[in-house]
C-alpha cells in the first residue's frame, strides 16, 4: 500500500444529498496509472421527510425518495491523466401519498419519476511528481443534464437540475503507514460554475481513511462543504420556482464509508452520509451500497 | 439470485408509501350571504355552508332554523327570513351530518330601511407556520363579480423558498379541497390576486404552500 492507498480503496464518493452528484474527491491527489481502472456499481438513496430551510431551520415535508443506480469509472489514460465517469443510468424519485387522518382518504396522490440522471464526465491530472511529499492533482468535471428536470404532475419531480455545469477542483493528499495500518488524508477545494441562472458554488472538504485486515478493509470519514456564491436567480426572480433543485443550496456534511476487498480486484462498499447544517436540502441521511472492480 | 436478496429492502423503499396528514377541524356552519338589515315585510333567502370535519362543504342530513324573537323576524325551514317589526333579530341555524354537528347565529336589525347585504372587507394576518419568513396583512374583498385578495405593503416572504403557492381554503391544515390562486411571484410589498367565481364568505383561510416539499409554509385566518 504505502504511497498509493487510493488505488486500493478508491474513494469514489457521490455525496449526493440533494440528488446533485458531488464527486468530491475521486482518487484524491493520486491519478491512476496508465491502463488501470476502477469501476463501481452503486445504489444510492435518500428518503426524506424533513429538510433544511433557507434560514437553516428544519421543516417537515412530504416523504420524498431519491434512488440512483449508477455506474462509476476511473481509468488511467496516462500515468498523469485519469478519465472519470459518473453515470446514473437509473434514477428514481417519488413522493408519498398524503392520506387524511380523519377520513382515511388519499388527499394528495403520490407520484414518481424514473429516468436517467444527471451525469458527470471529467479528467484528473496529476500535478505533483511521483514520490513527492504530497500528491497534488487538478480535475475538471463536466456536469451533463441527462436527467429530467420537470417531471410529475406539476414539474416538481426531478432527476436532474437541467443545467450544464463545469467544476475545477484541486486535491492535496498524503499517505502514511503505521505498522500494519495504511492511512491517508486528503483535502480538496473546487469551484463549480453552473449555467441556467443557478448560483455558482465553492466546494471544499477533506477525508481520512485507514486500512485494516491486511488492507482488505478500508474505513473512511469525510467532510464536505458546499457554499453558494448566491449569484443565481432566486424564486423571487422567477427561477427554480417549483423545484427542489433550488438555487443557493448549501450544506456541511459528513459521511462514513467502508470498503471491503473480497478478492484482490472485487469488493463491496457501503456508506452513510448526513449533514451538520444546510439550506434548502433534505435533512435525512443518505445511504449507499456498491460493488466495485479494482483493476490494478 | 439468492445472494441479491439483501437488495430487496432497498428497492421496496423506492415504492410510494403513505404520509398521514392531521387534517381534522371543527365542523362549521356559516352564512355565505349575511345581512346587516332586513326590511320590514321583506323576505330574504339566507344561505349557509356546512363544512365537515375536514373543511369540505357538504349537504347536512338535517338543518334546523329558529328565530330568537319571532315578533321581530321569522325564518322558515328553508332559511327564508321575513321582517316583522323594528328591532334586533337573531337567527340560529343548526346543521347535522352523520355524527357531526355545528351551529351558528346571525344578528341583524329589522327596520324600514332596505335589506342590506354585508359586503365589507374581511381582513387577516399572514403568519409563518414554518422556519421560512412569511408575514403580512391582507384583505379579502369583492370587486364586481370577482373576489380580490389584497396583500398589504408589510408583506414579506422568503425568496429562497422553492415553489411557493397561495390558496384559499376552509381547512388550515391541508390544501386538499382548497382553491389554488397562483404561484407566488411577489416576495415583498403590496400586491393583489383576482379570484373569479368565488364569494366573500366562501373561504376562511389563506394558505401558503411549498409544492415541491408539499408542506404548509404559513397561513392567515380570514376574519
Amino acid at each position: 500500500m504505502g504511497t498509493e492507498p487510493f488505488n486500493n480503496m478508491k474513494k469514489h464518493i457521490l455525496l449526493l444529498l440533494l440528488a446533485v452528484p458531488f464527486l468530491s474527491s475521486a482518487g484524491g491527489g493520486w491519478p491512476k496509472k496508465k491502463g488501470t481502472g476502477y469501476y463501481k456499481l452503486t445504489e444510492w438513496w435518500v428518503v426524506a421527510d424533513k429538510h433544511y430551510t433557507s434560514n437553516g431551520g428544519t421543516d417537515s415535508n412530504v416523504t420524498t425518495g431519491i434512488f440512483n443506480t449508477s455506474f462509476y469509472a476511473e481509468y488511467g489514460i496516462t500515468d498523469k491523466l485519469t478519465g472519470i465517469l459518473y453515470f446514473p443510468f437509473f434514477s428514481r424519485t417519488f413522493q408519498n401519498d398524503v392520506v387524511s387522518a380523519t377520513t382515511g382518504l388519499v388527499t394528495t396522490e403520490g407520484q414518481a419519476l424514473n429516468s436517467i440522471g444527471d451525469t458527470d464526465v471529467g479528467v484528473k491530472y496529476g500535478i505533483s511528481k511521483p514520490g513527492s511529499f504530497f500528491a497534488f492533482a487538478g480535475s475538471v468535471i463536466l456536469g451533463i443534464p441527462l436527467g429530467n428536470n420537470a417531471g410529475g404532475r406539476d414539474g416538481s419531480l426531478q432527476t436532474g437540475d437541467g443545467e450544464f455545469n463545469q467544476m475545477i477542483q484541486f486535491d492535496l493528499s498524503k499517505s502514511a503507514s503505521f505498522g500494519k495500518i495504511s492511512a491517508y488524508a486528503n483535502v480538496y477545494a473546487g469551484l463549480n460554475n453552473r449555467t441556467n441562472d443557478f448560483s455558482d458554488e465553492f466546494r471544499f472538504g477533506g477525508e481520512i481513511g485507514a486500512s485494516f485486515l491486511k488492507n482488505k478493509l478500508w474505513l473512511i470519514y469525510r467532510i464536505n462543504v458546499l457554499e453558494s456564491f448566491q449569484n443565481g436567480l432566486t424564486s423571487a426572480d422567477g427561477s427554480s420556482g417549483t423545484t427542489i433543485f433550488a438555487n443557493n443550496t448549501e450544506f456541511a456534511s459528513y459521511s462514513y464509508e467502508g470498503a471491503f476487498y473480497i478478492t484482490d480486484k472485487l469488493g463491496i462498499s457501503a456508506s452513510y452520509a448526513s449533514v451538520f447544517s444546510g439550506k434548502i436540502i433534505f435533512a435525512n441521511p443518505a445511504y449507499s451500497v456498491g460493488v466495485f472492480l479494482d483493476l490494478k | 439470485m439468492k445472494k441479491l436478496r439483501f437488495l430487496l429492502p432497498i428497492f421496496l423503499m423506492g415504492c410510494i408509501g403513505e404520509d398521514i396528514e392531521m387534517d381534522e377541524v371543527e365542523p362549521v356552519v356559516q352564512f355565505v350571504n349575511p345581512i346587516s338589515n332586513l326590511q320590514i315585510s321583506d323576505s330574504f333567502q339566507l344561505n349557509y355552508m356546512f363544512l365537515n370535519d375536514v373543511g369540505v362543504s357538504v349537504v347536512p342530513s338535517s338543518i334546523t332554523w329558529s328565530s330568537v324573537d319571532e315578533t321581530v323576524a321569522t325564518v322558515d325551514a328553508t332559511g327564508t327570513l321575513m321582517g316583522i317589526s323594528d328591532g334586533t333579530a337573531t337567527i340560529r341555524v343548526t346543521a347535522m351530518s352523520e355524527q357531526l354537528m355545528a351551529e351558528t347565529e346571525i344578528t341583524f336589525s329589522v327596520s324600514n330601511q332596505p335589506t342590506m347585504l354585508i359586503v365589507s372587507e374581511r381582513p387577516g394576518v399572514i403568519q409563518t407556520t414554518s422556519s421560512y419568513l412569511l408575514s403580512g396583512d391582507f384583505v379579502l374583498r369583492m370587486e364586481g363579480d370577482d373576489l380580490m385578495l389584497d396583500i398589504a405593503d408589510n408583506y414579506e416572504a422568503d425568496t429562497g423558498l422553492p415553489g411557493l403557492f397561495v390558496y384559499l381554503s376552509n381547512n388550515p391544515n391541508t390544501i386538499s379541497g382548497a382553491h389554488e390562486i397562483a404561484a407566488v411571484t411577489t416576495f415583498s410589498g403590496e400586491h393583489s390576486y383576482t379570484i373569479p367565481n368565488a364569494g366573500l364568505f366562501d373561504y376562511n383561510y389563506v394558505l401558503y404552500y411549498c409544492k415541491p416539499f408539499n408542506v404548509k409554509v404559513g397561513d392567515g385566518t380570514i376574519q
